[in-house]
């Protein structure tokens, strides 16, 4: 005899379903249990172990247009709070190969700041420091991150007598260097009785800093006359 | 024994409901079947933003990708909205031809049904943002970073899923309710109120000088738990009420 509906026609076809939601239920409750275990540090989490050490949270009350993310006139970058330097190398003269130093910036670094100093001694060491101003990110729920110290140096080499600085990207494809942060949010089933006092004037944003570099020269080492368009003289303190 | 003799043993109306309850559960277990595969699969979606902020110049690109399980929640009232839609329509009802039935008990045995369906696409759905957020752990790349953890606190996730079994109540409620109007006075009506439904439900409603804001916002933008369950509950006997009485009365016509 047929059945009059053919949806229960396979009679154990109903156990099975039972079973898969009922093993399927049991799993997330299971999972639920041992989430409290899981990492519900404030802190952050990457493959990149170096990376989240050098990020840090950012002051509350940065403002995307301040002045205070440019870079100092006059080289003296140190000077300034919350300027970073993230890079430092050192050359022999020798290695410089040639009668003088060339400097040669190649493509777009953004490291628009170049400045040179000549050393008092002549101690034969070419030091090459690059900074940053503070790079912020607030984000919609009002978290602040100081990035700062995650960007990039430029690529700098010295061969035959150049000093080439190049830009540093960590993505190939697109060519420059890639942060990305993510986070979770509350659903809505949760934060429709969690709602957080809010400053209407402090949306998400993001500050990119200004980048410079430094170079240090011994006194005797001679720079390149007609290079004096890629660099500046650091004012005399 | 004659047939005269024949007695029926008395039944409670308790022990029909249990009867159909039981009877549908595993009639329509396909159903539950569905919902576990829909979740499974909005994993995948899952992975996508909630929320995406960008700001990149010709050296460095910063993103900000915020994520949340809201999708498996979405995925659920949709089903929730589907099943409760089957289950008053003629070809979904022929099952209780072969069971002691009538519109009461039938009724009452579907509200049983919707409520454990609720029940377990509530729970389901606010916890698969665990394996959510896990499987996001685990692919991070090398220029990503996670911040603020996890944030898996077992008090949000027993509200959460209360929540979301009363949402997926309110939804099954009215979508039980539009497809009996359809069923038992008219299909016209029927969509006439769907279409009223996502209107009011999801546009601003505007009666001359007044601004009456959305219908969902009544139940969205409630903060105080106590009066957002008691709105749901009140909505949902409102809502099945209505169900029973309009082809309790329809009947005879019928």
């Amino acid at each position: 005899m047929m059945d009059i509906n053919p949806k229960l026609n396979k009679r154990n076809k109903w156990k099975n379903n039972l079973l898969v939601a009922g093993v399927y239920f049991g799993v997330l409750v299971l999972l639920a249990l041992f989430a409290p275990y899981l990492d519900q540090s404030k802190g952050f989490q990457s493959p990149n172990a170096n990376g989240k050490e050098l990020l840090a949270e950012a002051p509350s009350n940065w403002s995307g247009d301040g002045w205070e993310y440019h870079l100092p006139e006059g080289g003296r970058f140190e000077d300034r709070d919350g300027v970073y330097k993230n890079g430092t190398l050192t050359y022999k003269v020798e290695e410089v190969n040639a009668p003088q130093l060339k400097i040669r910036n190649i493509g777009y670094t953004g490291y628009e700041q170049i400045y040179m100093e000549r050393k008092a001694s002549a101690d034969g060491v070419i030091e090459v420091n690059t900074y940053v101003a503070p790079h912020y990110v607030r984000t919609a729920d009002g978290k602040s991150i100081d990035y700062t110290k995650l960007v990039a140096p430029p690529r700098i080499s010295l061969e035959e007598g150049i000093l080439k600085i190049e830009a540093s990207a960590t993505d190939a494809s697109l060519d420059r260097q890639r942060i990305a942060f993510k986070n979770f949010s509350d659903n809505f089933t949760v934060s429709q009785f969690h709602p957080e006092p809010r400053n209407l004037n402090e949306g998400s944003s993001m500050v990119m800093g200004a980048r410079g570099i430094l170079i240090r020269i011994p006194s005797d080492l001679e720079i390149f006359d007609e290079d004096a368009s890629q660099f500046s003289w650091v004012n005399p303190s | 024994m004659s047939l005269s003799e024949v007695r029926l043993a008395p039944v409670s109306l308790q022990q029909i409901i249990a009867k159909q309850y039981l009877y549908k559960l595993k009639g329509h277990s396909g159903l539950v079947f569905i919902l576990v595969v829909i979740q499974m699969l909005s994993i995948l979606f899952s992975l996508g933003t909630r929320s995406s902020m960008s700001s990149s110049n010709e050296f460095l690109q910063v993103i900000v990708n915020s994520y949340s399980g809201e999708i498996f929640l979405i995925f659920s009232f949709i089903w929730m909205v589907v099943v409760a839609s089957f289950l008053v329509s003629q070809p979904y009802q022929s099952i209780e031809f072969s069971v002691v039935n009538n519109r009461v008990t039938s009724h009452l045995s579907n509200i049983l049904l919707i409520f454990t369906y609720a029940a377990f696409a509530g729970i389901t759905s606010t916890l698969m943002a665990i394996p959510q957020r896990v499987l996001i752990l685990m692919t991070l790349e090398e220029s990503e970073f996670l911040f603020g953890g996890l944030q898996i606190v077992p008090g949000d996730l027993l509200l959460g899923s209360l929540v979301a079994f009363l949402y997926l109540l309110l939804f099954g409620a009215t979508a039980y309710f539009i497809q009996t109007i359809s069923l038992s006075l008219s299909k016209k009506l029927g969509i006439i109120l769907w279409i009223t439904l996502f209107a009011f439900g999801f546009g601003f409603i505007r009666i001359f000088a007044f601004q009456i804001g959305n219908l969902l916002n009544f139940y969205f933008r409630e903060s105080s738990l106590g009066l957002f369950v008691g709105k749901v509950i009140g909505s949902i006997i409102l809502l099945f009420g209505l169900s029973i009485l309009i082809s309790q009365r329809t009947e005879v016509k019928r």
